[in-house]
């Protein structure tokens, strides 16, 4: 009896956890990812470089930049922000996944980070 | 309850397999419906797991002896309370805490980031999944064949099917790592739980110790997710940062408490022995602390990306070969390799294929790993950064290399050598200092290229601030070089950590200024100077509020300062005699009058206590009384010593009972003087305070506020 019991028990649980778990499967439907992206989806890469610019700017009021540098740095952050805010424009939104955009994002601080480290290197070759 | 324990592992070992391949399957080809069910897999397997460990925690409550593991590790004279860490004593039990810790986490992921547009979650969740799978196929696949058993014994049909189908003759199969195992018969007591686990630590040290090993495993898996689907940016960086912190959060309390227990149970006067299992949890620590520095310099510089790829994978890596070492019982002989193969191999075999995969991955990225901006100076925050990772990094290969010398030494030779603290000392303390030299240099230089002003501007302050510290402990009579030395560097750290504060508040002083006082204040100086004292705070709460990483990584560097005083300080300091007296005999140790007044023994529920009764004089008066202790607890024939400890700010003073007469006629006791221990665990307070602060999201508005402002209007120096 307690055989059977168990039996029972184990059966009821197996088939709640399949159900549960399979679910999204046996209703079908939403198969593919067709969101698309937000005009404002940069906002992630945005706000990291905003929280940048503040951290910049604290260690700018504690003396630990010179006023040089810290104009230097702001000014490529503001240029990164502004790649970053670009291509997010509405008419853009409806052939982007969020994954691409997020990509797009990336590539586009990475691509102004690595400008500028040729631009610094380009003349330090031509002096050579 | 026993199969309702083992069925719900049984499910879960089916659950965890489809979960891997539904999560890797969604995410490959970037359906929704297969993402869902692995999603709905995660809760599934939390759900069962907690329906599992439910089930044990029962049985080792109603001590159900016929339960095989219960019968291991518990007696019927065992409190009920220790009855709890009974659950991870043994292998199985601990192996299931692994995966409920896992699916919880998981799950946590998995609900935080359900919405998250980005296909690095179901990869996580595929990798998570698939560590899940390998734990609960330990748990319930691994077996023995029991020569002492028939093949007819085997009564659960689960087991009895895969004995027919594996074929197994000369004996019966017998689960190793499944908790749920029944016994053919039921033994009159269990064979009770080491007195060591006895002890109210135990019941949070470990726990802690496996949420940071666990918790140690959503980095990685985010890892590997960028690796797989080529997200390699800062994204997965920042999705982990706040996990990271969580499962280092975690490891850092594991291994305070674990310093603390030995403290107070072991009886042998200090906190860290550079023991094995001690080691298991501190290299994971080392590495993932270099891990969230360095991950610092990717988000701000994006440099490090091969480098911090490598530490993540290290550190979980590390978790899992801690939990390898402490479960195998490998270190302690190479023979216990033999005695437990098939865990062995398994285990190790995992490991290998964690390291192979990730360095595939790594390898097979690299052009999309690289870096971003370069080391402009040596002299800089960057640089700084990386010294103190390469330090962290070299720390782990020296404890590394300790902890697997005795094993090295017996594979190669025969003979089993060990290393022990002296060597550990010996070797560390020159890293140790660069370390905390670094602690403070870090945070005040510049980024990219630090100056002469710069220099000049920052650390003549800390620098002079030390110079009066080493001047001020020397007149006061410190003459031990090495503690001058490391007690210097730690004020010129504090004095850094310090300034910090002082000029972070000065310079959000200004806006808070600007903001309020002049709003609500505008009087005459009279009423401005109590309002500058608000204004301060006003600022300081700004500034933390604002800059929560920033201003709790240095109170977590506070708590190290205050940790590494307490080290050095007992370490130098300490003093530590043993004294043999006769009942009524006064004798001297350790700076103190010992007086012998009384001895007893007595029974409690599971140990026999001998008791003994001392004054404490000190400069010829009296101080207190204590009682010391020895206590033999008969389920487990283990004899145990267990100090007292009278604790002020400046020192602890430990007493033990090193030895007796049966008729207590002589005794011998032991008195150390450990001066600033309790700093040690004030520190490792404010190390989680910290932490804690460092966790806390930063406000908002602030920033959603300045998208409508310049640049720079904020803070003005």
């Amino acid at each position: 009896m307690e055989q059977v019991l168990i039996l029972i028990s184990v059966g009821l649980l197996t088939l709640v956890v399949g159900l549960y778990v399979l679910y999204p499967l046996m209703a079908g439907g939403d198969s593919s990812e067709p969101d698309t992206a937000d005009p404002v989806v940069f906002d992630f890469e945005r706000d990291q470089l905003l929280q940048e610019i503040h951290d910049l700017e604290l260690d700018h009021a504690m003396v630990k930049l010179s006023d040089e540098e810290y104009a230097e740095r702001l000014d490529a952050l503001r240029e990164e922000i502004d790649h970053v805010s670009a291509p997010a424009q509405p008419h853009q939104a409806e052939s982007l996944t969020p994954d691409s955009v997020r990509s797009r994002a990336e590539e586009l601080v990475r691509a102004a980070r690595l400008r500028k480290i040729s631009s610094r290197e380009s003349p330090a070759k031509e002096s050579s | 309850m026993a199969d309702i324990g083992h069925y719900s592992l049984l499910l879960a070992f089916l659950v965890s397999w489809y979960t891997v391949y539904a999560a890797f399957r969604g995410a490959k080809k970037n359906t929704r419906d297969y993402i869902e069910s692995s999603y709905r897999g995660v809760w599934a397997l939390f759900g069962l797991f907690t329906l599992a460990s439910i089930a044990l925690i029962w049985l080792l409550a109603v001590r159900d002896l016929n339960v095989e593991y219960v019968a291991r590790y518990t007696s019927k004279r065992l409190p009920m309370a220790y009855a709890i860490p009974a659950f991870w004593a043994g292998n199985g039990g601990s192996l299931l805490l692994w995966v409920w810790i896992l699916t919880g986490f998981s799950s946590l992921l998995v609900w935080r980031h359900r919405r998250t547009d980005s296909r690095l979650v179901p990869y996580s969740v595929g990798v998570l999944m698939l560590i899940t799978a390998f734990f609960t196929s330990l748990i319930v696949l691994l077996y023995r064949v029991d020569p002492e058993m028939t093949t007819s014994m085997v009564h659960d049909p689960f087991y009895a099917l895969m004995q027919a189908i594996l074929g197994i003759s000369g004996g019966g199969l017998h689960p190793m790592t499944n908790p749920f195992w029944r016994l053919s018969f039921t033994p009159a007591d269990g064979m009770g739980l080491n007195p060591q686990l006895q002890n109210p630590a135990m019941l949070i040290h470990p726990p802690m110790l496996y949420l940071g090993y666990v918790g140690m495993a959503i980095p990685f898996a985010f890892a590997m997710a960028a690796l797989i689907s080529r997200q390699t940016g800062n994204r997965w960086l920042i999705l982990t940062r706040r996990w990271n912190l969580i499962a280092w959060l975690f490891l850092s309390l594991g291994n305070i408490l674990g310093a603390w227990w030995a403290y107070v149970t072991l009886g042998w006067g200090g906190y860290w022995g550079w023991d094995p299992v001690e080691n298991a949890a501190f290299l994971p620590w080392l590495v993932s602390t270099a891990f969230v520095h360095s991950a610092i310099i990717q988000e701000k510089r994006g440099m490090l990306k091969v480098w911090n790829m490598v530490l993540i994978v290290a550190t979980f890596a590390l978790t899992i070969f801690g939990t390898y070492l402490t479960r195998s019982g490998v270190i302690s002989s190479v023979h216990a390799f033999a005695r437990n193969e098939a865990f062995n191999v398994l285990f190790l075999a995992f490991f290998a294929a964690i390291i192979a995969a990730s360095l595939y991955l790594i390898i097979t990225r690299l052009d999309l790993l690289k870096s971003e901006s370069r080391l402009d100076s040596l002299f800089s925050r960057e640089a700084a950064f990386i010294y103190s990772n390469v330090v962290f990094v070299g720390v782990a290969f020296v404890v590394l290399f300790g902890t697997m010398y005795p094993l090295i030494s017996e594979l190669f030779t025969g003979v089993k050598s060990t290393v022990g603290p002296p060597w550990f000392n010996a070797v560390l303390w020159p890293l140790w200092a660069v370390l905390l030299l670094l602690i403070g240099i870090g945070p005040v230089i510049a980024w990219r290229r630090a100056g002469v002003n710069n220099i000049r501007r920052n650390f003549m302050q800390p620098v002079g601030f030390a110079i009066l510290a080493i001047i001020l402990m020397v007149t006061l009579g410190v003459r031990d070089g090495f503690a001058v030395g490391f007690l210097g560097v730690l004020a010129f750290v504090l004095a850094t950590i310090v300034q910090e504060f002082y000029r972070g508040t000065r310079a959000q002083m200004r806006v808070v200024r600007d903001r309020y006082l002049e709003q609500y204040l505008p009087g005459d100086d009279s009423e401005r100077k109590p309002a500058e004292a608000l204004v301060a705070a006003g600022a300081l709460k700004h500034l933390m509020s604002q800059q929560t990483r920033r201003y709790g990584a240095y109170i977590v560097h506070l708590g190290v300062v205050l940790i590494a005083i307490g080290i050095t300080a007992s370490g130098v300091y300490q003093q530590d005699q043993d004294i043999t007296l006769r009942r009524g005999q006064k004798g001297d140790a350790s700076g103190f009058s010992v007086v012998y007044r009384d001895f007893r023994t007595y029974h409690e529920v599971n140990r026999e206590v001998t008791s003994v009764t001392l004054e404490l004089w000190q400069d010829g008066e009296y101080w207190r009384s204590i009682d010391i202790v020895k206590e033999f607890y008969q389920a487990e024939k283990i004899r145990w010593t267990k100090p007292t400890i009278l604790s002020s700010a400046w020192r602890d003073v430990y007493v033990t009972l090193s030895a007796f007469d049966e008729t207590g006629t002589f005794i011998t006791v032991n008195v150390k003087v450990n001066p600033l221990v309790p700093w040690m665990w004030i520190g490792g307070l404010v190390l989680v305070l910290g932490t804690l602060i460092a966790l806390w999201p930063p406000s908002r508005q602030r920033i959603a506020s300045s998208e409508t402002r310049a640049p720079g209007a904020v803070v003005r120096a």
